[in-house]
């Protein structure tokens, strides 16, 4: 994952989001175990405050426990997945009806232009 | 026990006041940004810190002690010019390094130089601005210090040694230690940082975190800065 | 610490010296055989110009030394304490006194060797030459009449000469040391106060000197006329209570001198230090 941060979101909210992401599409698998805070940090050039800050909130919503001798791991718990998979559509789906509204598409209009893109020729 | 802590701390130059005044506490486990323009007085902070200069009036404690031999020998400084004796090898100056530094890390510098394919044996003098810089970092770095103080460690670099610098901050960091990075090039290493210290004329403006301002003003703490010190 | 500071101190200055030092000991060798040239008749003119030269040069080389010894330790303290180099060094955990005095040892010993060296060079040169050698000889039939024959004299008055003499070349670096501390504290022109600076103090030491050796009824010159005194017929032990007074008033005064000198540096240092 190439991490740029944007400007107006606290970092360690970022990280966040950016680790959902991989759980939920299967980028990060069920049981892995994930590097230290240190290294963790160092890849995304974060401080390990703020990437352990971030560990600690996925810890708290369940998405990533930790073993004490032996480090964090992503969830096995086969509900957790799905959840967040829920959670970053009905968000992602959110922001983007919000905006299609802005430009005058109804909910229906919006179903028609999916179906379109949809098809095997479809125009994008 | 604060790792820095300046107690209206004042420098005068003649009629210039270089530092007014200033109270700050520095906790251990923090990686702190002093911001400000050029001539902010963010060097004369880290010089005073350092025991290159005295103050006028006031106080600044390491540990509690003011800077002497016993501070020397917990702080790690960086300083904005080249310091390293350029006749020597890197031999002669990990050697160096060793024989007045009890907290020295031989072995954290060997990997850090072997990393970047650094002979040994070559003089500092032959090598290109860019790896003598390096090699500076890594001697700072390679000290177990309780607190480094790094002076626009960032400032005239290309983006793979400032990445490199970063990086290094990043993996050495120690939660008993205390970091202060001085720069005025903020958007570079605002995600490093934990805390932020805004400081202009010898003062102190603003003390936060970098969280919070994100939160709060909803911009980045460059953003803010730039905000703050428009001409 | 003091010992690393030394140590470190050497590893510094000992690039150039050593060098210059071989150079002139090869040099002594060559002016001994040239010399051996000189005692033949009917040299071409040439021939006898070119030795000549290669005589001034050799003379040059000997002075040169110490000309060397004192720009190495000039320069060291500059680059090192008040240079870039100051970040580092003025940061060590070490007291400001030792790094001081690393760099006084370490000059006092490069200048006594290059006093000895010297030495060694002429000895090597003029070894077999009889006419110098045999002006060596009449110096030492006058030493030795000075000091009554008596050797245990002799030595003690050797030594006292060479301890005054020690104690003034650590007076003479401090004096350097001392002008390149308080030039330094000022924001231009550092330079040019130092050069400065180094007359004032070398010119305040001597009329010091001088002023303080009249009032005491005893002038440089003194120290020679007891010399004198001692073929003068005088009997040794006043001629030798004589010599001990000279000796432990000039000493005394390059000892007042260097701790001035010293404080001087030490002080500048300490409070008006502002590296770039």
């Amino acid at each position: 994952m190439d991490w740029k941060f944007r400007q107006d979101a606290p970092i360690y909210s970022q990280i966040i989001e950016g680790f959902k992401l991989s759980i939920a599409s299967g980028e990060l698998k069920p049981g892995e175990k994930l590097r230290s805070v240190r290294e963790l940090a160092a890849w995304a050039g974060v401080n390990p405050n703020t990437m352990q800050r971030a560990l600690s909130e996925l810890e708290r919503d369940g998405l990533v426990y930790a073993q004490r001798t032996s480090g964090r791991f992503v969830t096995e718990e086969a509900d957790a997945v799905g959840r967040v998979r829920r959670e970053l559509a009905s968000e992602r789906l959110n922001e983007f009806t919000a905006f299609m509204n802005r430009l005058g598409y109804t909910g229906e209009d919006i179903i028609e232009l999916i179906k379109e893109g949809e098809k095997p020729n479809g125009n994008s | 026990m604060a790792t820095l802590e300046c107690i209206g701390l004042t420098k005068r130059y003649g009629s210039t006041e270089a530092l007014d005044s200033v109270n700050l506490t520095i906790k251990p486990g923090k990686i702190t940004g002093l911001l400000g323009p050029n001539g902010s007085g963010k060097t004369t902070l880290i010089k005073l810190a350092n025991g290159l200069l005295t103050p006028t009036s006031g106080k600044v404690l390491i540990c509690g002690f003011e800077p002497g031999i016993e501070t020397k020998k917990i702080v790690s400084y960086l300083p904005e010019r080249l310091n390293i004796p350029t006749w020597m090898t890197v031999t002669q100056l990990l050697n160096y390094y060793q024989d007045f530094f009890p907290d020295f890390d031989l072995a954290r510098a060997k990997t850090m130089l072997s990393g970047l394919s650094i002979d040994e044996n070559m003089r500092i003098k032959a090598m290109s601005k860019g790896t003598r810089e390096k090699v500076q970092l890594i001697m700072v770095m390679s000290r177990r210090a309780k607190l480094y103080l790094l002076d626009e460690p960032i400032g005239g670099v290309d983006p793979a040694t400032r990445d490199y610098i970063l990086n290094t901050i990043i993996a050495n960091y120690d939660p008993e230690a205390s970091v202060v990075i001085s720069t005025h090039l903020i958007q570079d290493v605002e995600t490093v940082l934990d805390d932020v210290v805004f400081i202009n004329q010898g003062r102190i403006v603003l003390r936060s975190t970098v969280d919070d301002i994100r939160e709060k003003e909803g911009k980045s703490v460059d953003a803010l800065f730039r905000e703050v010190f428009r001409c | 610490m003091l010992r690393k500071l030394i140590k470190h101190e050497f590893k510094a200055t000992a690039r150039l010296i050593p060098l210059l030092f071989l150079i002139v000991l090869t040099m002594s060798v060559a002016v001994h055989f040239a010399l051996k040239l000189y005692d033949i008749n009917d040299l071409p003119v040439v021939l006898e110009l070119l030795l000549a030269l290669f005589m001034l040069l050799f003379g040059a080389a000997l002075g040169a030394v110490f000309i060397v010894c004192i720009v190495v330790m000039v320069m060291r303290f500059k680059r090192n304490l008040l240079g870039d180099e100051g970040y580092l060094t003025m940061t060590l955990p070490v007291s400001l006194s030792s790094l001081i005095w690393a760099k006084i040892i370490v000059s006092v010993i490069w200048i006594v060797l290059a006093v000895i060296v010297d030495f060694i060079a002429v000895f090597i040169a003029y070894l077999t030459n009889s006419s110098i050698v045999d002006a060596f000889r009449d110096i030492w039939d006058i030493l030795m009449r000075l000091s009554g024959g008596n050797a245990a004299v002799f030595i003690e008055g050797a030594v006292e000469l060479i301890i005054v003499g020690l104690f003034s070349v650590v007076a003479s670096c401090l004096n350097f040391y001392a002008a390149l501390s308080i030039g330094h504290g000022f924001a231009r022109g550092k330079m040019g106060f130092s050069v400065l600076f180094y007359f004032v103090l070398s010119t305040a030491a001597s009329i010091t000197r001088i002023v303080i050796l009249a009032a005491l009824g005893q002038s440089v010159f003194s120290v020679t006329a007891s010399m004198f005194l001692f073929g003068a017929g005088a009997g040794v032990a006043d001629a030798m209570s004589e010599w001990r007074i000279q000796m432990a008033t000039l000493g005394g005064l390059s000892l007042v001198q260097a701790a001035v000198f010293y404080f001087l540096t030490w002080i500048n240092l300490k409070k008006r230090l502002n590296l770039e």
